[in-house]
């Protein structure tokens, strides 16, 4: 009679738990799973996106993409920018986050903060529109500073050999803020008494930092690690508006290589390919992250 | 050697005072206990004493040398946490052995006094734990064996004990009073229970609203306190005060233990009470008394009833007597005569 009764009530449970899971697990479906699956499957084809007609070329859409050099150099170009970009927004948000942490002026605290992560909440077209005006190589603002102190003239977005690390330094400037604040975050959570306990310990600043400091945010520094390692790889808008990927294809990256091959060639099965190498690629990245920091990373 | 001097020392946070002028004499190889209740100063007087807050004004002196600006790292003490401040992300062996890397003690000497210190407190075999992983009791020992393997002249405790459950309190009072008479070093404990005060301390320092309202042994805390503040604050339960029976506003104070319900022969007094509560203890019973002039305590073996009425008796040995001031004052012959004839009607 019990186990009647039991088996009736975890059956309850279990209609429950699916009713309640449903909603979000068809949202997934329509907007996640089945467009991946999608993706697969029309890579595997040929054909316009206007027209109907689809032929099935089987893989010839990577092969495609595995011979062309235009495609070598996006993907250089997107794990560049990726490392570029991921080591300077850590390396900065970490430095500014125990900077404004250990600062006792609250309202000069308050200030940097609201000016770091203001460029956060700005759309990026708008600011991709305001660096190319300041990045203009003859009349743009840096190189009338630059020019004003005596100095030479940098070519910022129009010399193949500097737009990659000018729109680098745009993306930093846009994206650092939100990071500071994570790591920020992460920083309150460590006990004020295991720094008193370092400083008995007679610990040098430095040594606080990497023993102490470092490992305590760890789990927090490999979330925004992954997070902006994947946010870079899918870097597309500031590209499309500022350089188009060029100069000679020196900022083309994979999105916007998708973007190319899908809109301006009319080839969405190749487009469809490098998506699914992409997906790839992002997967395989944040499972070497996960891996390689896994003895590295301290959860409590 | 580890004395410890603090000479007109004051501290404000803000426009906060929190301690107006202390002087403190600690004695080396002292075991000293700060009791107080809740923001009377003992946790703020230890930090300064470690150097993790500093004085707004005086001179802290350890082993006779001004330490105000020596860094918390070089005045050579240890402090034990109150929540054990333990490294989480390194091991029992690296929480005990950090100090000693900083100190650039060579790796076969760490290793030696980090094997030794473990075999003292019994962690030999959670060496290479995270604290994570340690119980509550573990953990404190960690915390033991990270100031041990230091070597201090002073060791200071912010109180240690009460993140743990009674029977482990217990257990660890005996441990470090067992682990001070064996390091002979300075200690100087904080807590706000004056239990371990009592059962651990040689000399207890009762501090109220920034200053010591007496500094003295336990034995002396008890049989002699300064004043009411003292006398209700050691002891369980606290001692009855009659703060309205003598004239002149004089109060007279007498403990809950000494007071019988047994008639006796050396001179007292006697009261009338009735039984409110009753609190069967085992060995003793707490009672508590409607008396003429308010409720009193009183513990003892002697069993009555609730609600009954009876008599009870305090010997002058037994009493205190205080001023409208609340400090203490003689009880010489003609207090007693005042207080015989006010009891006598």
């Amino acid at each position: 009679m019990k186990k009647k009764e039991r088996s009736a009530s975890e059956k309850r449970d279990r209609l429950l738990g699916i009713v309640t899971a449903s909603p979000a697990a068809i949202l997934l479906c329509v907007f996640t799973v089945y467009p991946v699956i999608y993706l697969i499957y029309r890579s595997l084809f040929s054909g316009s996106l206007i027209s109907t007609k689809k032929e099935f070329v089987g893989i010839d859409n990577y092969k495609e993409i595995l011979f062309d050099e235009t495609f070598h150099k996006v993907l250089m170009n997107t794990i560049i920018y990726t490392v570029l970009f991921v080591g300077l927004t850590m390396v900065l948000a970490i430095i500014i986050a125990v900077w404004l942490n250990g600062s006792r002026q609250k309202k000069l605290n308050n200030m940097v903060e609201a000016c770091i992560f203001t460029p956060h909440v700005i759309s990026m077209v708008s600011v991709s529109i305001v660096f190319l005006w300041l990045m203009e190589p003859d009349t743009g603002f840096f190189n009338m500073v630059l020019t004003s102190l005596g100095l030479d003239k940098f070519p910022f977005l129009s010399s193949p050999s500097t737009a990659m690390i000018s729109l680098v330094l745009v993306m930093v400037w846009k994206s650092v803020g939100y990071y500071v604040l994570l790591v920020m975050a992460a920083l309150q959570t460590v006990p004020v008494s295991i720094y008193e306990a370092a400083e008995l310990d007679n610990t040098p600043k430095i040594r606080t930092f990497f023993k102490i400091t470092l490992p305590m945010i760890s789990p927090t520094i490999l979330f925004t690690c992954v997070v902006a390692s994947i946010a870079s790889f899918r870097i597309f808008d500031a590209v499309n508006v500022m350089t188009q990927g060029g100069p000679v294809d020196s900022t083309n990256t994979l999105v916007y290589y998708i973007y190319a091959y899908a809109f301006r060639y009319g080839n969405p099965g190749v487009a469809c390919a490098a998506g699914v190498v992409l997906l790839v690629l992002v997967c395989i990245m944040t499972y070497v992250q996960f891996g390689v920091s896994r003895n590295k990373v301290h959860y409590q | 050697m580890g004395t410890i001097q603090l000479k007109n020392v004051k501290k404000q946070f803000d426009k906060d005072v929190v301690i107006e002028n202390l002087n403190l004499d600690i004695e080396d190889g002292s075991f000293t206990v700060l009791v107080g209740p809740s923001g009377c100063g003992k946790s703020t007087t230890l930090r300064m004493i470690t150097g993790l807050d500093d004085p707004t004004e005086g001179d802290i002196y350890i082993d006779g040398q001004k330490v105000n600006d020596v860094t918390p790292g070089k005045r050579d003490i240890a402090m034990v946490f109150q929540n054990y401040a333990l490294y989480p992300t390194m091991t029992v062996r690296q929480n005990i052995a950090f100090g000693l890397e900083n100190k650039k003690v060579p790796k076969e000497e760490r290793d030696r006094r980090v094997k030794e210190i473990c075999e003292i407190v019994g962690l030999t075999e959670y060496l290479d734990r995270k604290p994570s992983k340690l119980s509550g009791g573990q953990r404190q020992r960690v915390a033991l064996a990270r100031a041990m393997v230091k070597q201090p002249k002073v060791f200071l405790m912010d109180e240690p004990l009460s993140n743990l459950d009674a029977k482990l309190r217990a257990q660890m009072r005996v441990e470090l009073i067992e682990l001070h008479k064996k390091l002979g070093t300075t200690f100087v404990y904080v807590t706000h229970d004056q239990t371990e005060a009592m059962s651990m301390a040689d000399t207890i320092v009762l501090m109220k609203d920034g200053y010591i309202v007496q500094q003295s042994s336990p034995r002396e805390l008890y049989n002699n306190p300064n004043s009411v503040y003292a006398a209700q604050f050691i002891g369980t339960p606290q001692m009855n005060v009659l703060r309205d029976a003598l004239p002149d506003g004089k109060m007279l104070g007498f403990r809950p233990e000494k007071l019988s319900f047994r008639e006796m022969e050396a001179p007292h007094i006697t009261l009338r009470v009735q039984v409110a509560t009753k609190e069967m203890l085992g060995s003793e019973i707490i009672y508590s008394l409607n008396s003429k002039y308010g409720t009193l305590m009183a513990k003892t073996d002697y069993e009555i009833g609730g609600g009954a009425e009876a008599d009870i008796y305090v010997p002058f040995s037994s009493m205190y007597l205080f001023g409208q001031d609340e400090k203490r004052i003689e009880l010489d012959d003609t207090a007693r005569e005042q207080i015989k004839s006010v009891f006598a009607e």
